[in-house]
């Protein structure tokens, strides 16, 4: 077997290949390309192709081009007043290639009046979400996406107002769509040619798109000065294609700079996880303005569900986003046993209590077959329930399940489910369960439609059903849990299991106000100071030896406004006493982790002894909760853990919790060290430790000579990053009784 | 150093037949006697079968006569990263449809049946079919870069620049790769002996 990639050269260089082209293909296909060139010619692509034809071609497009737009057009040619025409292919390109990158970073430079004003913004285009930050510290996050709300924080009140997004303007609604539309208009208006050329900015080569536009003699006017032209710049990087400055000056008669707009656009591959990383304190009072959580999108939806009840809770109809019916023609003759009668019209109204939401919606999913034939397992709760082509997941044949992880303990309300809707077909054994374990020990069925118990769960009560585009609603009656599981056995159609969409409305189990314990019972937090005292008398007890990296962190900490944070010592940490004999005890062993393709490095890299915090060394696991588990191969006293998640920056990592167990699963004798998630986001509860700044000393958890022979380390994500990054794991401990 | 000019000019020239590629067919032909072979192995490699390779040769080179009018790159590079980006796109299309997929694998199961004159360390050699059966077990965007780095050997910067990814991406990519194609080989060697 090979071992590198010189080895694997080698052995592709020895294998027999037959790629000899064959020679009457070659001109036959010449003569049929030279015949498509020649018909293409006789109606000629025009060089000027409109920029609104390339921007409408795709949703997510539109959202590049509005962003390119916000930017580059409204708030220069918006709000300064003008219109230009638009059309060059270039530039076109340029919005085309924007719509590649996950996340564009604004810096926004207004100059009026001899005053500049700075401020940031943010546009992460996969979740469809606007992040602004003013100099000011004020804060907006527009979601367009699956939420359709906004935040709006006021330092100066220290209140985060939850609104549904406004109407129309600069970050209404529709604006996305709107932009272009006024866009189109722009062009359709008064002409002005863009002028292109070549330069440099900080030395990179860039194309410029400048705009001139002459203001009529009644044009515009800043006080007393009058506006006689104005002039935009978009300047685009010539090796990316990629937007990367955009300038609109207001010139006064004598040619001289009145009112600016610089904005330097980057593409990050990360930005702000939320509003909290942009600063905003977790102690800001929240004011939540909508009346129903889950806002209808415009003219999508429809609404759907059961009879209202007259009693109990404050009962309000789901609000089921359903995606654009696509099946068409005659459905072929079903003779399945059991098959539900097609209502045949809409669903209806399906009532759950006030504040129930897809609780699903982008929650980690695993699945039976690790290795789909068609698309990703992430696909099922991404929120896309079109019934085109690649939106669906098609897991191989046979029995195979998904199980969604909602991350935390939820009452659940109803279950949807979009199989595969292109197409009038039934699915087999059906059978979906909720669970509190991820190995579901204790699963609840809320659906089952096996027959023949095909599944081993007991012959269903439920009916089989055509798939159509409104997905199946299975009313889960509050049933807790935090694992959903979806089973399935081909369908009518072939052998194949397929998944559009799962969505799970519910509602968090702990949902109200949560109690974050306060800072004198974080203060505890200081195990590891309590041990170390040298004073203690320690029979049979010696420092444990931690060889400690190089430090790496050079420069200015990010602005923590972190709460819980627990004061640097401001000196190396004292000795840490454990008995005799306790060594590394992970140094080697196995770890596996839910981040199944990490973005960076190997789970191996945290149990291999290097801790420096150089690039290479570390593994770099995707947003939101993560988790690593450390076999110790065996039954251990643990007695000290030191974890280091990232010390090249000054980074504090959220939702920090270490636990041991007995069992891979984490189902016996599970018992906490470390926790540090003051609002239950891990579902694991509220922790009481405090939160820490990385350093190259490793954070050091005092683990009281516990026994056991997993660990699991938490995490979701920093102040610097959404990502999880753990460079090394030390475990001190001996072998167990 | 005449060397190095005359190296110079002919890049030079395949610029320039880039450009008037456009709008002059003789140019777009000069580009796709270049190219044609490269393209027509690449889908080879990637689709196992030489009759598969084919069909979607045809398409790759239809897609850019139908195209080269409005292609806006200006140097050989700019249009061979263009036309590795659709000849990929391509192959993966072809792949992704399950049924052709299956088949494709089909076939290549079918090939790697050992015969009476199997010699005895058949279970540790490598061969083409059993080697493409496993890396038809990846997903098609690592498939393509299996195939651009091993089979057509190109340099990790123009990977990166066909599939419009970073270097560093690239070569991370290409590492764990390369660890599940192992993976994949060791599963099969194993469930073979």
């Amino acid at each position: 077997m090979f071992k590198n990639e010189d080895d694997f050269k080698i052995i592709v260089s020895r294998l027999n290949i037959n790629d000899k082209p064959n020679p009457r293909h070659r001109e036959s296909l010449r003569g049929q390309m030279l015949s498509v060139f020649n018909k293409s010619g006789e109606q000629p692509e025009t060089e000027s192709r409109p920029l609104w034809r390339t921007i409408m071609k795709s949703p997510i497009t539109k959202l590049a081009a509005a962003a390119v737009i916000i930017i580059a057009v409204l708030i220069g040619i918006h709000q300064l007043g003008n219109s230009v025409d638009v059309t060059t292919v270039a530039l076109a390109n340029v919005v085309e290639n924007i719509n590649k990158m996950p996340w564009m970073h604004a810096t926004v430079k207004r100059y009026q009046n001899g005053k500049e004003n700075i401020h940031q913004q943010w546009c992460h285009f996969p979740s469809e979400k606007w992040f602004v930050k003013g100099q000011d510290g004020s804060v907006w996050c527009f979601d367009y996406g699956m939420g359709q709300k906004q935040f709006s924080y006021q330092p100066s009140t220290n209140t985060l107002v939850v609104d549904k997004l406004p109407e129309g303007g600069l970050y209404g609604a529709d604006s996305a769509y709107n932009l272009i539309n006024a866009f189109v208009q722009y062009q359709a208006e008064e002409n002005a040619t863009i002028t292109e050329y070549l330069d440099k900015l900080n030395g990179r080569n860039v194309k410029v798109f400048q705009i001139e536009k002459i203001r009529p003699v009644d044009g515009m006017s800043i006080g007393p000065t009058v506006v006689v032209k104005t002039k935009y710049y978009l300047l685009a990087d010539i090796k990316t294609k990629l937007m990367i400055a955009v300038r609109a000056e207001d010139l006064n008669k004598d040619d001289k700079v009145i009112r600016y707009i610089k904005t330097e656009v980057t593409y990050p591959e990360t930005g702000p996880k939320d509003i909290y990383a942009l600063g905003v304190p977790r102690t800001a009072q929240i004011v939540d303005t909508r009346e129903v959580v889950v806002t209808e999108a415009k003219n999508e939806p429809t609404l759907v569900s059961t009879p209202k009840p007259t009693a109990g809770p404050e009962m309000a109809p789901l609000a089921i986003k359903l995606p654009r019916p696509m099946f068409v023609g005659t459905p072929q003759d079903i003779k399945v046993a059991r098959l539900e009668k097609p209502l045949g019209k809409p669903r209806p109204p399906f009532f759950a209590p006030v504040g129930t939401k897809n609780v699903a919606s982008g929650k980690r999913v695993t699945s039976t077959d690790e290795e789909p034939i068609i698309g990703e397992i992430e696909m099922i709760t991404d929120g896309d329930k079109e019934g085109s082509d690649g939106s669906y997941v098609e897991l191989g044949p046979f029995k195979q399940h998904v199980t969604i992880d909602l991350g935390s303990e939820h009452n659940i309300y109803a279950i949807v489910v979009w199989h595969f809707h292109k197409q009038a077909s039934v699915y087999f054994d059906v059978v979906v369960q909720i669970a509190n374990e991820p190995n579901f020990v204790k699963p609840k069925t809320v659906f089952n439609n096996d027959i023949d118990n095909s599944l081993k769960f007991g012959v269903g009560q439920n009916m089989h059903y055509v798939e159509t585009s409104e997905g199946k609603l299975i009313d889960a009656k509050g049933t807790r849990g935090r694992y959903v599981r979806l089973y399935s056995q081909g369908s009518t159609q072939n052998d194949l299991n397929h998944y559009i969409e799962v969505e799970v409305y519910g509602k968090d189990a702990k949902e109200g106000p949560i109690s974050a314990p306060d800072d004198e019972k974080r203060r505890s937090d200081n195990s590891e100071v309590k041990k170390a005292d040298p004073n203690i008398p320690k029979t049979g007890m010696a420092p444990l030896q931690i060889k400690l990296p190089k430090p790496m962190f050079v420069g200015t900490p990010l602005d923590n406004k972190v709460p819980y944070l627990k004061k640097p010592l401001g000196k190396p940490r004292p000795p840490f006493y454990a008995p005799l004999g306790t060594k590394n005890v992970a140094f080697e062993k196995p770890v596996t982790c839910t981040d199944e393709e990490p973005i960076f490095g190997e789970t191996e890299m945290i149990t291999d002894g290097d801790k420096e915090g150089a690039d290479g060394s570390f593994i770099e696991l995707g947003p939101s909760p993560q988790s690593i588990t450390i076999d110790l191969e065996a039954m251990h006293e643990i007695y000290a853990i030191v974890v280091w998640h990232y010390h090249k920056e000054a980074w504090i990592y959220f939702d920090v919790a270490v636990q041991v167990a007995d069992d891979p699963d984490f189902i016996t004798n599970v018992r906490t060290l470390f926790n540090n998630d003051i609002d239950n986001s891990l579902g694991q509860g509220v922790g009481e430790n405090m939160h820490y700044v990385e350093t190259s000393e490793g954070k050091l958890i005092d683990a009281k000579g516990v026994c056991a022979r997993y660990l699991r380390l938490h995490s979701n994500g920093s102040n610097g990053s959404d990502a999880n990054h753990y460079i090394e794991v030390e475990v001190y401990g001996r072998a167990g009784k | 150093m005449v060397g190095a000019m005359a190296k110079s000019v002919e890049r030079t020239d395949i610029d320039g037949l880039v450009q008037r590629a456009r709008v002059e067919a003789e140019a777009l032909s000069q580009l796709y006697e270049l190219y044609y072979e490269r393209i027509f192995r690449f889908c080879v490699h990637r689709l196992f079968s030489k009759e598969v390779a084919e069909d979607v040769t045809s398409t790759v080179f239809l897609k850019v006569a139908g195209g080269i009018r409005s292609f806006g790159g200006r140097t050989e590079r700019d249009f061979r990263n263009w036309l590795y980006a659709i000849a990929a796109n391509q192959a993966n299309a072809y792949i992704r449809k399950s049924s052709r997929r299956q088949r494709l694998l089909a076939k290549a199961v079918r090939s790697m049946r050992p015969t009476a004159a199997t010699s005895a360390d058949y279970s540790t050699e490598l061969d083409w079919p059993r080697l493409y059966a496993a890396i038809l077990k990846l997903k098609p965007e690592h498939q393509t870069i299996i195939t651009l780095r091993f089979f057509e050997n190109l340099k990790f910067e123009q990977i990166a620049d066909i599939l419009d990814a970073r270097e560093a991406t690239v070569r991370v990519t290409l590492h764990r790769i390369l660890g599940k194609l192992r993976k994949h080989l060791q599963a099969a060697f194993e469930g073979e002996a």
